[in-house]
């Protein structure tokens, strides 16, 4: 309640709040406040933004080993983990040692971590946008305007760092703002009409690991066990869904509905645990198994759980292997990953229903993804490309039985491919092109028929999107770090066929400008 | 300072004529280093595969879908050969023995445009026919390989597990009826075996060729009538050979 109060609040002050984002750019372009991505990992490694990160979220080499290493890296101004730490300093001394990353980074002084103070690695985002669509959304959008909404969403809390010194966590709470996701609603007899499962606080992505080193004769392994809630969140590549580009998103356009299921579907509404390993610093490999939390858990996290397709029959198993050869400052990456899941679908999601039954049948969903990724570390910038494909096979045996679906199999296929530069070290620049293109089979039932000539629709969408952004604070350390860090990014999206057709497709070309806080 | 510059002088001579005493009066010959197959790599792959596919039965399901249950007696095959370029990618890791024995594991991917067609009479509507087509697009597979290595040159065996995407089409017109068209997506696992040689034409990059033989046994496809929303089951039943060549770039294990 308090929420849509403040947001209706906002959205009469329009212009206010426009002004907020320009006064928040402003303050952030002439602060001489240094920061970093997520401050409690700069905090606990002593390292700017720019050491992980060529653009948060996205990570550097060295971003991916403290990542892989379980977030437990240590050497900044503060204690490590609230136990005795210094073993974390030692393992992160003996991944440096095998893989010469010292060289990128400077050693920490030899400072005993016991005498340093304890601060718990507790960070928080915010962002704030305007959004444009190139034409007004078709009613009823209350409590939105139909077009140039502004809207501060989502704000997040992170527990991002050591807790021992070889486990870790990156773990998300966020806040939805109830104006840009629909909330629950009741009738004027008290009868729901829609999902009463929607909460505005909930759990995000979260990847708790467990991570240690090995020598065995010439092969040197980092291996872990990662626990998380999101496919691919784990991953140490930007090319994988769950940190793929674009990394904020109004909240308020429309976006194309059709995606594959290990492009989110499951995210947050899964739990999974996995075992992983890095060879030689050189072969990334590794297996975790997914299964959806039951009901009551998803409720009790703030997760609507049908915001889920439904319920994951058995263990869906995830695979990824990655190959990462570096020369000099070339970074290459390929490898493949993927998910095979058995959804049941919720057999009646009517709001006055509430069935929480699910159908004996299941859907069956088989991704394989490929994905490449380079980068080059200039002087003073950053080069990446990276490309991606994932190929979906779709056996629906329930949702073809039940008529929610004209085809008994299908396919869906997603491609991006993007371009990256990375300009200074402070007042950085970011410029990210990205192509994109969904197609797949055409379903009647699943996607609607084209009301001119009554073919059934594709889930068909592409265009391209580019971004410029503005991160004051890459690589200095002065008065202020570790607390502060901002993005000021403004987003361009341009559909050149959206859900299936041509007709209209531009009028959800998006204009997103958005400043992006984490303190 | 001219005592010092004399004494550098007969310094940097004495000096010399001591390397050159340690030079060997004749060069050894230089020892050829063996290529090392122990590592990692990435490549492409260019070939042609060709396909062989038995569809029972398409006839069956068109007549006795569309026309009426009991239309059709008899069973009708119909095997259309689709053929077509085949283009993609592999990462894989090999470890040579001291015995020169290298054994390995590859993952490859490939996307297919194997394509074949086949006519058919539709008996139970004189005259008409159906147009059943067959495509292969998507052939993927994961391999363990063993050979054996002739310094830089590698034969080898491989067998392992695969998938074929593959999609079916029958379609026509049937008298009085009218147009129909019936579609039908499989993904069908199966196993390859196969076998090469890799030549390694430098210290980072080997070309290959390679066939492969793929089997992915029989089993049912549900089809969908795109116009009446009607469906059937047609079973078919497919072998793949590929015969392709390509380029890998290696990537050394750190120490060696």
């Amino acid at each position: 309640m308090r929420g849509q109060y403040f947001y209706r609040l906002l959205q009469r002050c329009g212009f206010a709040a426009i002004a907020l984002v320009g006064l928040v750019a402003l303050l952030t372009i002439f602060s001489t406040s240094p920061a970093t991505a997520l401050p409690s990992f700069a905090r606990q490694t002593g390292q700017p933004c720019g050491t992980c990160h060529t653009d948060f979220p996205a990570l550097t080499p060295f971003g991916r080993r403290f990542k892989l290493m379980g977030y437990t890296t240590g050497g900044g101004p503060y204690r490590t983990t609230p136990f005795s730490s210094n073993a974390a300093r030692d393992v992160q001394a003996e991944y440096n040692r095998l893989l010469g990353y010292a060289e990128t980074v400077k050693a920490p002084p030899p400072v005993d971590d016991n005498s340093k103070t304890w601060v718990p690695p507790i960070s928080a985002m915010a962002i704030v946008g305007f959004t444009h669509t190139q034409a007004d959304q078709p009613s009823p959008q209350d409590p939105l305007n139909p077009n140039n909404n502004s809207v501060y969403s989502p704000f997040s809390m992170f527990w991002g760092g050591a807790i021992t010194s070889n486990i870790g966590a990156f773990a998300q709470v966020t806040y939805n703002n109830p104006g840009s996701v629909a909330g629950p609603s009741f009738s004027s007899t008290g009868q729901p009409t829609s999902s009463p499962f929607v909460h505005t606080w909930t759990w995000d992505n979260t990847d708790v690991r467990f991570a240690g080193t090995a020598n065995i004769g010439w092969l040197d392994f980092v291996y872990g066990i990662t626990a998380n809630n999101n496919p691919t969140v784990q991953d140490l590549w930007n090319t994988t869904p769950a940190w793929g580009f674009p990394y904020a998103v109004s909240t308020v356009a429309p976006t194309p509905a059709a995606g594959t299921v290990i492009e989110g579907a499951f995210a947050a509404h899964v739990g999974g645990v996995g075992a992983y390993t890095m060879i030689n610093d050189l072969l990334y490999l590794e297996v975790t198994g997914y299964k959806t939390l039951p009901f009551s858990a998803q409720n009790a996290l703030g997760t609507d759980p049908f915001g889920a397709p439904g319920l994951l029959g058995n263990v869906s198993p995830y695979w990824r292997i990655a190959l990462e050869p570096h020369w000099g400052r070339n970074t290459l990456m390929i490898g493949t990953f993927g998910m095979y899941s058995e959804v049941h679908p919720w057999l009646n999601i009517a709001p006055i229903n509430f069935s929480t039954a699910v159908d004996t049948l299941a859907d069956k969903f088989t991704d394989i993804g490929f994905d490449s990724q380079y980068q080059y570390q200039g002087d003073n910038y950053w080069i990446t490309l990276r490309g991606s494909y994932i190929r979906e096979f779709q056996r629906l045996d329930s949702s073809f039985a039940s008529m929610a679906a004209f085809n008994p199999t299908n396919l869906l296929n997603s491609l991006k491919l993007q371009a990256s530069v990375a300009l200074g070290a402070d007042n950085r620049l970011v410029l990210t092109g990205q192509y994109f293109n969904v197609w797949g089979t055409a379903d009647a039932n699943l996607y609607g028929t084209d009301p001119l000539t009554g073919l059934a629709l594709t889930p068909n969408s592409n265009g391209f999107m580019t971004e410029i952004a503005y991160i004051p604070y890459g690589a200095s350390k002065s008065f202020g770090w570790p607390w502060f860090n901002a993005r000021i990014g403004l987003q361009y999206i341009y559909y050149n066929k959206f859900n299936g057709t041509t007709v209209a497709a531009q009028d959800n070309n998006t204009v997103f400008l958005h400043a992006w806080l984490a303190f | 300072m001219k005592k010092l510059i004399v004494a550098n002088l007969l310094a940097l001579t004495l000096a010399g004529q001591a390397i050159a005493a340690d030079l060997p009066t004749q060069a050894a010959p230089p020892i050829a280093q063996r290529f090392n197959w122990t590592g990692c790599y990435a490549g492409m792959h260019l070939g042609g595969g060709f396909a062989n596919k038995n569809i029972t039965d398409p006839v069956f399901l068109v007549q006795d879908t569309l026309i009426a249950p009991g239309t059709t007696t008899g069973v009708t095959t119909v095997s259309p050969q689709p053929s077509g370029v085949v283009l993609g990618a592999q990462i894989g890791c090999d470890y040579e023995f001291a015995s020169s024995v290298v054994i390995g594991v590859e993952g490859a991917v490939s996307g297919s445009t194997m394509r074949g067609t086949r006519v058919v009479g539709l008996p139970g509507s004189p005259g008409d026919s159906a147009l059943v087509q067959v495509n292969t697009d998507f052939l993927p597979s994961l391999t363990a390989r063993i050979g054996y290595a002739f310094d830089n040159v590698l034969l080898y065996a491989r067998g392992g597990a695969a998938l074929a995407g593959d999609q079916f089409e029958i379609s026509g017109t049937l008298t009085g009826i009218g147009p129909y068209d019936f579609r039908g997506l499989d993904n069908r696992f199966g196993w390859v075996v196969g076998g090469g040689v890799d030549w390694a034409f430098s210290r980072d990059w080997s070309a290959f060729v390679e066939y492969d033989y793929y089997q992915f046994g029989s089993t049912n496809v549900l089809m969908t009538d795109q116009i009446s929303g009607l469906s059937g089951l047609v079973n078919y039943s497919q072998h793949v050979q590929v015969v392709k060549g390509g380029v890998n770039f290696h990537v050394w294990w750190p120490g060696l």
